[in-house]
Formats: C-alpha cells, sequence, structure tokens
C-alpha cells in the first residue's frame, strides 16, 4: 500500500477543489462520438427546443466525467473503487463548473485504507448541479 | 403507456470491445482532461466505461425494446463499481441487463425509472466495473 498525504484525512476535510472552463458547445459536439452518446437534445438546439428546453444542454456524463477528472488528478484513476452521482440541476453552455470533494469517512477496507468523499460541482452562481459520493484507496 | 415491468432482469446481447488508445485520449479530450496517465496508456478516465458501452451499442437493444421517446429521455443517476483498472489494448466483455423499472413522482407528473446495468469483465475473466445508470422518463408533455 502506497505512503499516501490523503492517509490521514479526517470527515470535513475538503480535496483541493477543480475548476474547468466553461463548457462549450463545440465540446458537447467532441463528447457525442467520444462517449457514443449522440442525442440530439445535446447537439440540436432546434430538437431541445421541441422537447421544451431552451438550448442544447451538457451530458450529465460530462459533468460526471469533470468529477472524475478531480477524483484521478488527486487520488489516481486506479485508486477509485466507486464513483456515483445524481444529475439535478441542467449545466449549461457557458456555466464554469467548479467540483468539490469533501471527506465523509477515513476507514480500512478489504486490506486497504479508503476514504468516502461527498461529491458536487457547482456553477459560477454557487448553484448546484450534481452531488454525488465516491470511495477511493490512498 | 406505462413501461413493461416484465422487461426487469432482461439481459442483452455480449459485446466484447478492446480500449484504443485513440478512443481515451478522443475521450479525455472532449472533457478537457489532461491527466498524463492516459496519454502514457496507464489507465482509462474513471467515466470511460460509458464510452465502452456507448460506443459499442451494448444495451442499446434493451432500450429498443423499451420503446422509448428521446424527447422524454433523461440521465438521473449514474454509478460505477470498480474490481479492476483498464487501460488501452484490454478487451473487454459487456453483458447489459435492465436490472430494475420503478415509478417515481416528477414535477410534470409520474416518470418512469429505468435502471441499466453493464457489467464488464476482462479476457482474463476478471470483473472490471459495473456500470448502473438510471434512466428518468418523463410523462409526456401536455
Amino acid at each position: 500500500m502506497a505512503k499516501s498525504e490523503f492517509a490521514t484525512l479526517k470527515p470535513g476535510d475538503e480535496i483541493q477543489p477543480l475548476t474547468k472552463a466553461p463548457i462549450t458547445r463545440e465540446q458537447l459536439l467532441d463528447y457525442g462520438p467520444a462517449s457514443g452518446d449522440m442525442n440530439p437534445i445535446h447537439r440540436d438546439d432546434n430538437f431541445a427546443k421541441a422537447a421544451g428546453y431552451p438550448s442544447v444542454f451538457a451530458h450529465g456524463m460530462v459533468s460526471m466525467g469533470f468529477l472524475g477528472e478531480l477524483l484521478a488528478a488527486r487520488f489516481g484513476a486506479n485508486n477509485i473503487r466507486r464513483f456515483r452521482v445524481r444529475f439535478g440541476a441542467i449545466t449549461w453552455p457557458g456555466d464554469v463548473i467548479t467540483c468539490k470533494a469533501k471527506v465523509v469517512k477515513n476507514y480500512e477496507a478489504e486490506g486497504e485504507r479508503r476514504l468516502e468523499l461527498d461529491l458536487a460541482t457547482v456553477d459560477q452562481k454557487g448553484e448546484v448541479k450534481i452531488t454525488g459520493s465516491a470511495v477511493v484507496a490512498v | 403507456m406505462a413501461l413493461d415491468k416484465g422487461l426487469i432482469g432482461k439481459t442483452g446481447e455480449a459485446v466484447t470491445v478492446q480500449i484504443t488508445h485513440e478512443d481515451v485520449m478522443a475521450f479525455a479530450k472532449a472533457l478537457g482532461d489532461t491527466n498524463p496517465d492516459y496519454a502514457a496508456g496507464k489507465a482509462v478516465p474513471p467515466t470511460f466505461p460509458i464510452a465502452l458501452t456507448g460506443k459499442s451499442g451494448a444495451g442499446l437493444g434493451l432500450l429498443v425494446s423499451l420503446n422509448l421517446d428521446l424527447m422524454r429521455v433523461l440521465h438521473g443517476e449514474q454509478e460505477f463499481e470498480y474490481f479492476a483498472p483498464l487501460k488501452p489494448g484490454d478487451e473487454v466483455t459487456l453483458v447489459p441487463r435492465i436490472a430494475d423499472i420503478y415509478t417515481k413522482e416528477g414535477k410534470r407528473g409520474p416518470m418512469e425509472m429505468i435502471v441499466l446495468e453493464t457489467t464488464g469483465t476482462k479476457k482474463s475473466g476478471e470483473k472490471a466495473f459495473v456500470s448502473r445508470g438510471v434512466i428518468v422518463y418523463l410523462a409526456p408533455q401536455k
């Protein structure tokens, strides 16, 4: 087990957050073929309007991907054991998303030290967009 | 109009895919994620399993059998459990399954929730991940 600065973190401790560049329509067009999700609701304003939205919006998985970037950058992609999110508010092109993680539990399981984290993305106005949790080995 | 709950437990066709460095990099790039482990071929982004299922069409047959109107579909929740790391070159067999269908009261009326679970297993037989997506099926617009 690798020695890690995170092993001594306590409930309530915050992980250094990650703020992403503003979401662009081009990024959503790129994410479609990269992920295989070609739902026109993320690509075609007319389709999005017909479905009752003011414009296209980001795939929930783009926001989860941002949180994944935070987890992998801080803990290493291969140290994530579980990762879940609930997609709450819609994330729009132009939104500046900050990914946050806070320690809920520091414990030992399956022969390794693990942190349970509360996760959230918030936009430039401080509105919480998605929430979730993760378990990482430290 | 209610979805057929008899489909709960139904398994879709297994699909085997190979992870390519190119696919990993395109996925990371779309997210704006420059983690050097991906370029080095040491790991894949944590949400990359969604691209394995999305691009291979695993689970698509199950979704088609539900006959959903795309305009009413939202991704409500997503979960990954990781059992073994993945990297470019790995061959992964994906087995999709409708884990649950249930009803929930929403702002626009009753919504149906579909839990689509996909298990990814490496060629060695080692289970790599389970991906669990909750699809929200909104009531029709009035």
